[in-house]
């Protein structure tokens, strides 16, 4: 497979950051081949080995993708997944592949365009370091 | 004894019975001077719901209630946790992030995590909070992630790999 662009791995809750992919393809939006979507049943299930195991599989770019705090399924506070997200930056920079390679987004409910946007951007900015 | 001769139609009307709560909801939806009650709004940051729709919500509660009384013997979710008690050391840091976590002390006077399966939505906050690993999901474990991972990776010579 050829790679055009930065290959990204995004990790999605199972909610509304899977939605916001189902309605990206429903709606026939495109959005880049080398970003892979990985189903998780809540953001704060990922912690920071497997960011730094996509990174070890050759990812240029880990966004994370889940609910808005007050449309949380599991009814989480968003500083569950803050957390885990500003120690594993901490470990990127330290390791030299930069703190930038990592994003957080919320997204609410069945927005595909603002997933397409948010890969867009965050593919442009991975390329740009 | 009651003559059914004159079919179903005919007994329709006879007793006038009170409107039940399905049909005060439908009147409201309809009633456009009750516009108020089945909007949402947004207060600070919040989504204030309308009463007709806290009405169909907790209607649905009541449903999804019935649905494991009716059962008669509750089984936990295929995604609820196991927590290891050989590995707990009895931090404490998964009763932080879950509410269905609860910290036992055992006969030998050790404390150790327990978690009620049946509450258990099987988010995994918990198996990332846990510092020893004692904590473990049937479903989503590590290594199936890491096997999605591996098999989504483009590096070749993987086993699954896409190339």
């Amino acid at each position: 497979m050829s790679r055009n662009n930065a290959g990204i791995v995004v990790f999605a809750c199972n909610w509304d950051g899977l939605s916001c992919v189902e309605a990206a393809a429903q709606n026939r939006l495109s959005y880049p081949p080398s970003v892979k979507v990985v189903k998780v049943s809540c953001l704060s299930r990922v912690h920071s080995g497997l960011i730094l195991k996509a990174f070890e599989l050759g990812a240029d770019g880990v966004m994370l993708l889940g609910c808005e705090s007050e449309s949380c399924y599991f009814g989480k506070d968003e500083r569950f997944n803050v957390k885990e997200y500003e120690k594993t930056r901490g470990i990127l920079g330290l390791l030299g592949l930069g703190a930038d390679r990592l994003r957080l987004a919320w997204l609410s409910r069945g927005d595909g365009k603002g997933f397409v946007k948010q890969v867009e951007n965050f593919i442009a900015e991975v390329e740009q370091a | 004894m009651r003559d059914h001769a004159g079919g179903p139609s005919d007994l329709v009307g006879e007793v006038e019975q009170p409107p039940g709560p399905g049909e005060e909801i439908a009147d409201a939806v309809d009633d456009p001077a009750r516009q108020e009650l089945r909007e949402c709004v947004r207060v600070g940051g919040r989504v204030q719901r309308g009463v007709v729709e806290q009405v169909i919500e907790g209607q649905a509660t009541a449903a999804r209630v019935a649905r494991y009384l009716g059962q008669g013997v509750l089984k936990a979710r295929v995604t609820a946790v196991n927590i290891d008690r050989q590995l707990c050391r009895g931090c404490g840091d998964c009763i932080a992030v879950c509410p269905y976590i609860e910290m036992k002390v055992s006969d030998s006077g050790t404390a150790c995590a327990a978690v009620d399966p049946i509450l258990c939505l099987g988010c995994g906050a918990c198996i990332t909070s846990c510092p020893t690993g004692a904590i473990t999901q049937p479903v989503q474990s590590d290594s199936s992630i890491i096997s999605t991972l591996e098999a989504l990776s483009d590096r070749p010579g993987k086993v699954g790999a896409m190339a």
